[in-house]
């Protein structure tokens, strides 16, 4: 069963074929009979091809679908491209029922819906096998005469043959055993069944493995009936491997050329250093938090909200060390750590924020962040400073705001610094209230501020069963008026037919008002 | 399971496809296409993961570009806190007293059923003093039943000219909690979870905290933390203030930790089979919260245990923060919740609702929720908080400027009023010490920069770094964001 539904997905590219000849077919009858519709010698010929074309449209869009299940291709192009697929089927169908009745439209218009589902259902179809740009690529301009320096060894070897044999398989628009090779994140993420690369060991990693399997295995790459790599293209990415498969290595002198075969090779870059995935897992096993300060960017905001407590020196400095690069905000209030932490922070080369709250760090530790060159922020909120922690404040030129409360530092020691540091904002605890800055005396009521408008001020309820509307048509939709929907407007009683319409009235008062005048 | 599965990374309707192999489709399909196809679809029905990122390092969620905020704490005020009272400084309404408010400033728009039937509308000014803040404009007149509020006025950013489409308390908080009307939405908190994930893994990211009101209550349904169409790890987890935090999270007498811990094991195999078999996304999500469970059992007692605050600290809060379930000890836990790394913070107080004996009541909630809310404030600032924690203090409509009822010199009772209102926002991203917005004489109408529900929503978003119309979810064939189509970033609210 299972064995019968894969080949008849794979009839797919073969059937397809025929309701598109067919319907270009019947088209091309219907055009030559446009003006002798009486005669119609054509009807017999026009049925058969009909029936013959919404058949095969079927059993397409039948085989399409089971196709599509491969999970092989780009899931929103094959979600339209199916969804127009079964479009084209259900309107083939039509069209040839539409051939038994009198009048020509309805035959011609369904026939007219289908090839407007026809092309682009084949558009994406050919989008998804030839990839994006397939059509129109030799239109494109060939990029400029210049090649850009190629600032990596994988830009300068390693990618043209990926580009130009692998891509189209293991790409964007098709990423066939869930592989995508065009960029370095992905290429290192690997494919459904693993990781593609093992660095150094090229006779390990999968990619390799699979470029020499004999031609007939199913699993060789390029599949059996490509053209296979050749040996030259190869051993580059076998040296490559060996060498540690590095995306940001310089490229080697000497190196070959990139091979340009392909119209739009993109702009080589080198890729970002991006943190280490097993020292991200091992702040996630601690219970800790890594995550980018935004998205795409190496930069990493880390903290243990979760379990604090478990993180002392040690702990702290096995999971921030390979790290050190890329740590830009970093809370460890709460943990256990002391002065000992300090000087791995002051490592880091991108740290803006510190959050070293509720930590037993004295004036000692915070000496070693005089290194600290992109430190912004910094708070040592109940730590155990001293007044000599003034100093080493004053001297980080980068810090813009640093909260002291209950820091062990007295009043005056505080606002030493803020003499010293006029461009730092410090926040002690002392400055958290608002004055206040006037306050009324006792409220008092009356009614003597004159009315907003001219209605005249009722006193007390008014019967508004004795207020006759001094018009009988309504106003804004000139329905007859009901007595319930009035309002007062400049001392005159307005009626209107629902109580919707009062809303428009107000949009221009004076208008309507007119309006009624005129009409009584 | 491949390894993909695991990864958020991909796009839920790609990730479908990943998991749903050919092999795996055929076994499904071993009993009959049918089946198979059954299956498909029903698994189809059944959303997925979490939003990507294409940074290949990480596979979680985070934020569109560098945020200001980390996270939020929400002080919902159930029930509409009168915004003539509090907030909307209307002097000279004391010489309107008891005139009838205008048609021209009514313009026939729509009042709820408790008030239509009424003979006349007379203006109620408020009877309350009003005091003059210290704030970074020219300072910030505040209702005399907010003194602490008061004194962080240079924290705030006030915003008069708040509006609203609903006129009842359902449709409005829900409007609020969702940016819809009509129920079934995921709620803030829940896109914020979904949007920016957890950064602690033994606490939900998104948690609530009800106070009881002083005042008259309105209903408070636990669908307005619903996590709508979003994976249900994503909805607000009520944390009650009487008894155990959170039901069920004790063992039972008699089972001991390891015994526990063996439990889950056997139900996360059978939960695995579940979720290999159906390629269900909620066995995952059961799986998840059954071991989020019991680390809570750790780590809830030690939240909800106040003996490590100092005197000080809980003074600031006031003598109610002993009393759990009290608008102050939630105020402290918020706080407590925050260093913890929760994203969304939510209180509510109830009991806003004045109809009548509006100045006895509104006496009695300010006094609830005054001093401990400037407190959270100001422990938040001191403790270096206040610059990553976005505050938002609203109810979900304002209340009329006539009385509700009879009007005398000391009692009258205020509608709901959805054409302006007073929240107050403070903390990560916003400009401090401002007030935004301009309302009538009346304060019935917006005559300055109105802000809607929409535009409140994506100016948040936009502190914790987040695009308002790339966080989506697709449901039904479309993709859904909170702002549906609505809403545009605020700039003048931001630092």
């Amino acid at each position: 069963m299972q064995a019968l539904l894969d080949v008849l997905g794979r009839t797919h590219p073969m059937v397809l074929h025929l309701p598109i000849g067919l319907l270009a077919g019947l088209a091309a009858i219907e055009l030559l009979f446009l003006r002798r519709e009486s005669a119609d010698r054509a009807r017999g010929p026009r049925i058969l091809i009909t029936w013959l074309a919404a058949l095969s449209a079927v059993v397409a869009a039948v085989s399409g679908y089971f196709l599509g299940r491969s999970g092989d291709y780009d899931p929103i192009i094959l979600d339209r491209h199916l969804k127009l697929g079964i479009a084209v089927a259900v309107l083939a169908c039509l069209t040839a029922f539409a051939q038994y009745t009198r009048s020509a439209t309805p035959r011609r218009v369904l026939l007219f819906l289908t090839l407007a589902s026809l092309v682009p259902a084949g558009h994406l179809g050919a989008t998804m096998t030839h990839g994006e740009d397939f059509l129109l690529a030799p239109l494109r301009p060939k990029p400029a005469d210049t090649p850009q320096p190629v600032l990596t060894r994988f830009a300068a070897e390693v990618r043209p043959i990926l580009e130009t044999r692998c891509v189209s398989c293991h790409g964007p628009s098709k990423a066939k055993g869930g592989l995508r090779l065009d960029s370095p994140e992905q290429i290192e993420e690997g494919g459904s069944s693993g990781p593609i690369l093992l660095a150094g060991d090229p006779s390990a990693s999968e990619i390799i493995r699979r470029l020499h399997l004999p031609e007939t295995d199913d699993e060789r790459m390029p599949p059996p009936g490509k053209n296979p790599l050749t040996p030259a293209q190869i051993e580059i990415l076998e040296a490559w491997i060996q060498d540690g498969a590095s995306f940001t290595e310089p490229p080697r002198d000497g190196s070959p050329t990139p091979i340009q075969t392909s119209d739009t090779t993109p702009t080589p870059a080198a890729p970002k250093p991006m943190p280490p995935a097993p020292a991200l897992a091992a702040i996630a096993t601690a219970l800790g938090h890594a995550e980018p300060t935004s998205r795409g960017e190496p930069t990493l905001f880390v903290s243990f909200p979760a379990d604090a407590q478990a993180i002392d020196d040690a702990r702290a400095a096995e999971l921030l060390r390979p790290l050190v690069p890329f740590i830009a905000d970093l809370s460890l209030s709460r943990t256990r750590i002391t002065d000992a932490t300090l000087p791995l922070l002051a490592e880091m080369p991108a740290l803006r924020k510190l959050d070293l709250r509720d930590t037993a760090v004295t004036s000692a530790g915070i000496a070693s962040l005089a290194a600290a060159k992109a430190l912004e922020e910094l708070i040592l909120v109940r730590t155990k400073l001293d007044p000599s922690a003034i100093e080493t404040l004053a001297g980080i030129a980068s810090l813009r705001r640093v909260y002291l409360w209950g820091a062990g530092l007295d009043k005056p020691t505080v606002d030493s610094l803020r003499e010293r540091r006029k461009d730092l904002a410090i926040e002690a605890g002392d400055t958290l209230s608002a004055e206040q800055l006037a306050a009324e005396d006792k409220v008092t009521f009356s009614s003597d501020a004159p009315p907003i408008e001219s209605p005249p001020a009722q006193t007390g309820p008014t019967d508004l069963s004795t207020i006759r509307p001094i018009n009988s048509v309504c106003p804004v939709s000139g329905a007859p008026v009901k007595p319930e929907y009035t309002i007062l407007y400049k001392g005159k009683a307005i009626g209107f037919c629902c109580p919707n319409c009062p809303k428009g009235f107000w949009e221009d008062p004076d208008k309507y008002l007119a309006i009624i005048e005129g009409k009584r | 399971m491949s390894k993909e599965r695991l990864s958020p990374a991909t796009h839920p309707l790609e990730q479908h496809y990943l998991d749903m192999t050919r092999r795996r489709f055929f076994g499904t399909a071993a009993k009959g296409i049918g089946a198979g196809l059954g299956g498909l679809a029903l698994a189809s029905l059944l959303g997925a993961a979490t939003p990507g990122n294409p940074a290949g390092f990480y596979s979680g969620p985070s934020p569109h570009f560098r945020p200001k905020a980390k996270r939020v704490i929400y002080m919902h005020m159930e029930g509409a806190p009168s915004q003539l009272d509090l907030y909307d400084y209307k002097p000279d309404l004391r010489r309107r007293f008891d005139q009838d408010l205008p048609d021209s400033i009514r313009k026939g728009q729509r009042l709820t059923g408790m008030t239509s039937g009424q003979t006349r509308f007379p203006v109620a000014p408020s009877m309350f003093r009003f005091i003059k803040h210290r704030n970074n404009q020219d300072g910030l007149w505040l209702s005399e039943l907010l003194p602490h509020t008061g004194s962080i006025a240079h924290e705030m950013a006030l915003i008069r000219s708040m509006h609203t489409e609903a006129i009842n308390h359902e449709p409005g908080i829900t409007f609020f909690q969702t940016g819809n009307q009509q129920p079934g939405r995921p709620s803030l908190g829940s896109w914020i979870s979904y949007g920016l994930g957890s950064s602690n893994a033994n606490l939900p990211a998104f948690v609530v905290l009800i106070t009881q009101g002083l005042g008259n209550m309105q209903a408070l349904a636990a669908r307005f933390w619903g996590s709508g169409f979003l994976p249900s790890e994503h909805q607000g987890c009520r944390l009650r203030s009487a008894g155990d935090p959170v039901l069920f999270l004790k063992d039972p007498e008699g089972v001991s930790r390891a015994d526990r811990r063996k439990m889950l094991d056997l139900v996360g195999e059978l939960n695995e089979i579940e979720a290999a078999r159906t390629l269900d996304p909620e066995a995952r999500a059961r799986i998840a919260q059954y071991e989020m469970a019991y680390r809570m059992q750790m780590s809830v007692p030690d939240l909800t245990d106040f003996s490590s605050e100092d005197q000080e600290t809980l003074d600031m809060y006031g003598p109610d923060v002993r009393k759990p379930g009290t608008f102050a000890a939630n105020c402290l836990l918020a706080r407590r919740l925050a260093e913890r790394g929760v994203r969304f913070i939510q209180l509510y107080m109830r009991g806003w609702d004045q109809h009548n004996n509006l100045p006895g009541e509104l006496r009695a909630q300010c006094g609830a929720v005054d001093q401990p809310q400037a407190a959270l404030i100001k422990d938040l600032r001191r403790r270096g908080m206040l610059d990553d924690t976005l505050i938002l203090w609203a109810g979900e409509f304002g209340r009329t400027v006539y009385s509700q009822g009879t009007l005398t010199q000391d009692n009258y009772g205020r509608d709901h009023h959805p054409r302006c209102f007073s929240i107050w926002l403070a903390g990560g991203g916003i400009k401090p010490g401002i007030a935004f917005g301009e309302t009538d004489d009346f304060s019935y109408n917006i005559v300055k920069d109105p802000i809607d529900v929409h535009d409140l929503h994506a100016t948040m978003l936009h502190c914790l770094g987040i695009d308002h119309t790339k966080l989506t979810f697709r449901e039904q064939g479309r993709d859904f964001r909170l702002t549906d189509v609505f809403g545009n970033v605020r700039k003048e609210l931001l630092a």
